[in-house]
């Protein structure tokens, strides 16, 4: 009896381990407590039902292969997502950083609305350029055409 | 508290699967943005568009809405024979049922051209300009837009593009 008076000293002051607590558990479950500790008694027993329901609701848990499976599963999900990040990165890089209106010049990507313009003007007045020059070409070869004549 | 963990690892799988599933789902995204009606000369700019001596340009929205275009993209390619005879390939494939605006070829090959495409959209006209100069630069641009042959033209004859 003063074993349990010591112990339930030393619990209310915080140093029973956990071997002590469970002795503790069991005397005032027991329903051989002595008169003047039925007072501690009502606690003790909530923390046996306590620890019933746990127990209980244990078998519920997925078993340790299962835990494993999902672990495994959620690590490779990580993994793809990691790569596909990377990937994107990478592969989509232009797509990414240059949605609307870009420019990329030698794999660079600029987005900057005057470079992007001054660079489609350039190509627009390249294609246009071709106007003049074909009808120089022509104007060239007919020329020619005349000389050799003449020759 | 185990049941709490694996709640919470469930809740991870079930968002990575669905960050999963978006991944995937992005490219398609990023492809219905790409021309229209897999049109051959898209390989030019997917092939040669990130290379060195490259210059590819694209253009939508508020920035072409002064010149009734939707769409602008173009691709100017430095000194490259390969490119050019890929790009030659892809044009002669996509003038097929196009109306010639303008071709001029030299010793079999096209040397500028400008090509209306069928429509696939009311209101929607798709032009290819291409143009390989003396110093073989290649120059392809593609346009989506409301505006006809005749407005493509005083655009490009304008001084003040």
């Amino acid at each position: 009896m003063k074993e349990i008076e010591e112990l339930l000293e030393k619990y209310f002051e915080g140093e029973t381990s956990s071997a002590e607590e469970k002795m503790l558990r069991e005397y005032f479950t027991s329903g051989e407590v002595a008169e003047h500790l039925r007072i501690h008694a009502p606690l003790f027993l909530y923390f046996k039902e306590e620890i019933g329901k746990e127990n209980v609701t244990a078998p519920e848990i997925k078993t340790p292969q299962a835990r494993k499976v999902l672990l495994w599963v959620s690590g490779v999900a990580a993994a793809i997502l990691l790569l596909l990040g990377i990937g994107q990165v990478y592969v989509f890089r232009g797509d990414l950083y240059c949605s609307d209106n870009y420019v990329v010049i030698n794999g660079r990507c600029y987005t900057d609305p005057h470079t992007v313009r001054e660079h489609a003007l350039n190509a627009l007045q390249e294609v246009s350029a071709t106007e003049k020059d074909a009808v120089e070409t022509q104007f060239r070869e007919l020329g020619s055409f005349f000389t050799d004549d003449e020759e | 508290m185990r049941n709490e963990i694996y709640t919470v690892m469930r809740k991870i799988t079930y968002t990575m699967a669905c960050c999963l599933a978006l991944c995937f789902l992005l490219p398609v995204g990023a492809a219905a943005t790409e021309l229209q009606s897999g049109l051959k000369i898209e390989d030019v700019f997917g092939r040669y568009g990130k290379r060195k001596n490259v210059t590819m340009v694209e253009l939508s929205k508020e920035m072409l809405e002064t010149y009734g275009m939707v769409r602008y993209k173009s691709i100017t390619i430095k000194n490259d024979d390969e490119a050019l005879r890929f790009t030659r390939r892809c044009l002669e494939a996509d003038q097929k049922g196009a109306r010639k605006i303008k071709e001029v070829t030299d010793d079999g090959g096209i040397v500028s051209a400008y090509y209306q495409l069928p429509s696939v959209k009311e209101e929607l006209n798709r032009f290819v300009l291409f143009k390989v100069n003396k110093k073989k630069i290649i120059t392809l641009v593609y346009i989506e837009g409301e505006l006809d042959s005749e407005d493509l033209i005083t655009l490009l004859f304008a001084n003040d593009l």
